[in-house]
């Protein structure tokens, strides 16, 4: 990670969701699940089995009926990271380098983020990924990784979501067993505001598809709006998924960072 | 200006050239984005090979079709205002042989060749030119109204090859060619005053001097060998002397057959007559080398036989009176023959279908006997040396075939029919009541139907002419040699006109083959004689102005008004072409 992303990224922290959520293994948060925790849950029956030293003694003497105590669970939640390793993601020097520090200031959270037990990264295409070590050449648009993703863990989508299928179905796929989706879009910033520069062949990143067009206001302004949609139908999606959505313009780790990542609570104030 | 010259119509083509380039070969700048869908998605398709797109109008396709609309119009010859007509200037070349004539190296032609190449280069770009030949029918060399440019490469070959002519047909040819907006150049070896009006302009480049010419020469042959007589003549200041040699010219080897030293009083004709020995070869008469060289040599090929076959089917009776065996033996080259199908002329008194006829008969119910006068046609070639002087003529009285070309009073006597190549002659003479046959006139007669007949005979019907002359070669009957080539000493090939009778203007002096299917039939020499053209002594270098046609300093005007609109179009052509590479330049090459 370089040097000024490190330190951009210093000031910040993973932030785990709100509300409380299953899955991981012991650990420091409480889960949404019967755990061991000293904080009380429930009352259930007593079934045969059942530790006696939870069974409430003082409900027994008033009702003759074995009530058994439930606590919170204590869970470390375990975090995947999808990052889109498509070309796209690389289609500017800017983006890809904005790719990389995201990646990296993520692993960073996650290490000093109180009780995550760290977090595996795949590819688009399903392998496991290092993060030192990404590379952009991935031709398949295809967002949800192929090999399946461990129950109950925290899901980060890292993504530009440039591709012509409806995204829903593939965040819908990741969201299925999580215990919570994020959802960050990387845009460059000529990709969210083209200028006006004449006739161009436009190449496609992935598919090396050429269109030769005039880029003029009014193909501008058909452009913005569909990219309008997109991404406005990704971020019904992931909130509809209950998930979190950030996007970000790529550029200055800092600015990056203090953007749409902290506005919507995927990382906070270390 | 006008788009009509070709280099201006190339330069048109550059516009549509220039669409189609961009419309099939433009190169954007590449542009790569992650979603390409998002931009225009219905047009988005495969773009594997060429195809057209939408045009463009950038920067760069107008420049460039700028610059193919400037260069069109810089090679038209845009001109503006009153200059906008283009430049016509027409040239007459006077096509005498007297423009070879040479000093210091250099012919009459060849000085005319660098005055127009400076006067085409002082026109406009799109100026047009005419090249007239002076001739007894002008020739017009380049145009009318060629692009001026064409000229020089035109008049290279340029060989001055006529005889002494009139020129005033080809300047009037030009006249009419360059009409009232026109200028007219008439390019001589002498002003010629007298015979050039003064509305014409005249550039004579001529260099007087002396020369000496063969004026005529030809072979006779005699019993022991040959006989030469040559004319000869010198147009000089004094007298002039220079030798005399005679070469028989075989395939292998030239031998020298008779040399002497000549003076030749000036303007003198001088007739000499060289016994040579005999020889097949042709002979070669050559004076010693003046300013002229084209009338220092004369080319004489032997004179072929060409025998003609007689055959005599007249009763004995009016054969004896006639005394035809003896006369026919007398005559060269005929000879007699019994076969009447195998002979060339039958002689008899009733018609026999053979191709040649002379048909001698009186029969009538009635006769007269004619002591003259006699109406002879004079321009008939077979009546050529008839006077019938003290003849005494009996003929029948009766209608007679043909047209008559010998009459006495009404009553025809001699009639011809029939065209040249089939001549039917009839003599209305009763020869054993007649004195004809014993009169001189009646070997002058058969002698000039022979000549007839032996100039229809197939061959070369004469192996030695002059320059202007016709080459004549008489085709078998019912062969077909249309294919027949005459090549020059240039070795240029060119067909000759005609069916049965194929025939060339003989153009240039030397030996021409004729050929065909590369296999060589006969033989001619072409020798120059023409006593004015040899002469040298009136030739002059000097410039005389035409009296009414425009002035040179209007043509002047002219040129330099074009050459200022050319350059404007020029500077802009150079401003359009940087600016265009500029632009491209700046897209990294693409348009």
């Amino acid at each position: 990670m370089r040097t000024e992303c490190a330190r951009a990224a210093a000031a910040y922290a993973f932030a785990l969701p709100r509300t409380p959520f299953s899955g991981g293994l012991g650990g420091e948060r409480l889960g949404s699940g019967v755990g061991s925790s000293l904080e009380f849950m429930d009352f259930r029956d007593y079934l045969p089995g059942d530790d006696l030293r939870h069974v409430d003694w003082r409900t027994f003497a008033r009702t003759d009926q074995m009530k058994v105590r439930l606590y919170r669970e204590e869970v470390a939640p375990i975090l995947d990271v999808v990052v889109d390793t498509s070309r796209s993601m690389a289609v500017t020097e800017l983006k890809e380098q904005a790719a990389r520090d995201l990646c990296g200031a993520l692993d960073e959270w996650v290490r000093v983020a109180a009780g995550v037990r760290g977090a595996r990264y795949w590819t688009c295409a399903g392998g496991a990924l290092e993060v030192d070590a990404l590379a952009f050449e991935d031709a398949d648009g295809e967002l949800a990784p192929r090999v399946p993703l461990r129950p109950r863990s925290l899901r980060l989508v890292l993504s530009d979501f440039l591709f012509a299928a409806d995204p829903a179905p593939a965040l819908r796929r990741l969201a299925s067993g999580s215990s919570h989706l994020y959802v960050v879009q990387l845009l460059d910033p000529w990709e969210l505001d083209p200028s006006q520069e004449g006739p161009r062949t436009l190449i496609d990143a992935e598919t090396g598809e050429r269109l030769e067009i005039v880029l003029d206001a009014a193909a501008i302004e058909g452009y913005r709006e569909r990219l309008g949609r997109l991404r406005a139908g990704v971020e019904r999606a992931v909130r509809s998924l209950g998930g979190t959505f950030a996007s970000v313009i790529a550029g200055e780790p800092a600015e990056m960072f203090r953007g749409d990542l902290l506005r919507q609570g995927v990382i906070e104030p270390r | 200006m006008s788009f009509a010259t070709p280099l201006g119509l190339i330069a048109l083509v550059g516009i549509p050239a220039v669409v189609a380039l961009h419309l099939f070969r433009r190169r954007f700048e590449q542009r790569r984005v992650g979603g390409l869908f998002l931009f225009a998605p219905d047009q988005l398709r495969a773009t594997a090979g060429r195809k057209r797109t939408r045009l463009l109008r950038s920067a760069s396709l107008l420049c460039e079709v700028a610059a193919a609309l400037l260069l069109a119009l810089w090679l038209g010859g845009l001109a503006f205002g009153v200059s906008s007509r283009a430049v016509h200037v027409v040239l007459v070349l006077d096509d005498s042989v007297s423009m070879s004539a040479v000093d210091e190296g250099r012919s009459v032609a060849d000085r005319v060749r660098d005055e127009i190449g400076a006067l085409i280069d002082d026109l406009p770009s799109d100026a047009f030119a005419t090249v007239i030949l002076t001739g007894a029918r002008p020739e017009i060399l380049v145009g009318p109204r060629e692009l001026a440019s064409t000229v020089p490469g035109a008049i290279a070959d340029w060989r001055p090859w006529r005889a002494g002519h009139d020129p005033g047909s080809a300047l009037d040819l030009g006249v009419e060619l360059a009409g009232s907006s026109g200028q007219m150049w008439f390019f001589s070896d002498r002003v010629q005053d007298a015979v050039v009006p003064a509305a014409y302009e005249v550039r004579a480049l001529g260099v007087p001097g002396d020369n000496a010419a063969i004026l005529a020469a030809r072979r006779h042959r005699t019993k022991e060998g040959e006989q030469l007589f040559a004319d000869l003549s010198a147009f000089g200041v004094g007298a002039i002397t220079t030798s005399l040699s005679v070469h028989a010219v075989g395939d292998a080897e030239v031998k020298t057959l008779a040399t002497r030293e000549i003076t030749l009083a000036d303007g003198k004709p001088q007739h000499v007559a060289i016994d040579l020995p005999k020889t097949t070869a042709p002979i070669s008469v050559q004076l010693g080398d003046d300013a002229l060289a084209v009338d220092n040599e004369f080319l004489l090929f032997p004179q072929p036989e060409r025998p003609v076959a007689v055959a005599v089917t007249l009763g004995e009776r009016a054969k004896a009176a006639l005394e035809l065996s003896r006369v026919l033996r007398a005559l060269p080259n005929v000879y007699e023959v019994e076969d009447a199908e195998a002979a060339h002329l039958v002689i008899g008194d009733d018609s026999t279908g053979s191709r040649h006829e002379l048909r001698i008969d009186a029969t009538a119910e009635e006769s007269d006997t004619w002591l003259g006068p006699y109406l002879i046609e004079r321009r008939d070639p077979l009546c050529d040396g008839l006077t019938l002087d003290g003849v005494v003529w009996s003929s029948g009285r009766r209608e007679m075939r043909g047209f008559p070309v010998v009459l006495a009073g009404e009553q025809p006597l001699v009639t011809r029919d029939g065209q040249a190549e089939r001549l039917r002659l009839e003599l209305n003479l009763d020869p054993l009541r007649s004195n004809f046959a014993t009169s001189p006139d009646w070997p002058i007669l058969l002698t000039n139907v022979c000549d007839h007949v032996r100039s229809v005979l197939p061959g070369a019907v004469e192996p030695n002419v002059l320059v202007g002359g016709l080459l004549r070669w008489r085709n078998e009957r019912g062969t077909d040699r249309s294919d027949l080539q005459l090549v020059d000493p240039f070795g240029h090939e060119r067909p000759g006109r005609g069916l049965d009778l194929v025939t060339w203007r003989a153009r240039y002096p030397g030996e021409h083959r004729l050929v065909l299917d590369g296999k060589e039939h006969a033989r001619f020499s072409v020798n120059f004689a023409d006593a004015h053209e040899s002469d040298l002594r009136d030739a002059e270098t000097r410039g005389r102005e035409a009296e009414i046609v425009d002035r040179p300093e209007r043509i002047a005007e002219r040129v330099d008004t074009g050459r200022n609109e050319g350059r404007l179009l020029g500077l802009l052509l150079l401003v359009v072409v940087a600016l265009d590479w500029f632009v491209l330049r700046r897209a990294g090459g693409r348009p």
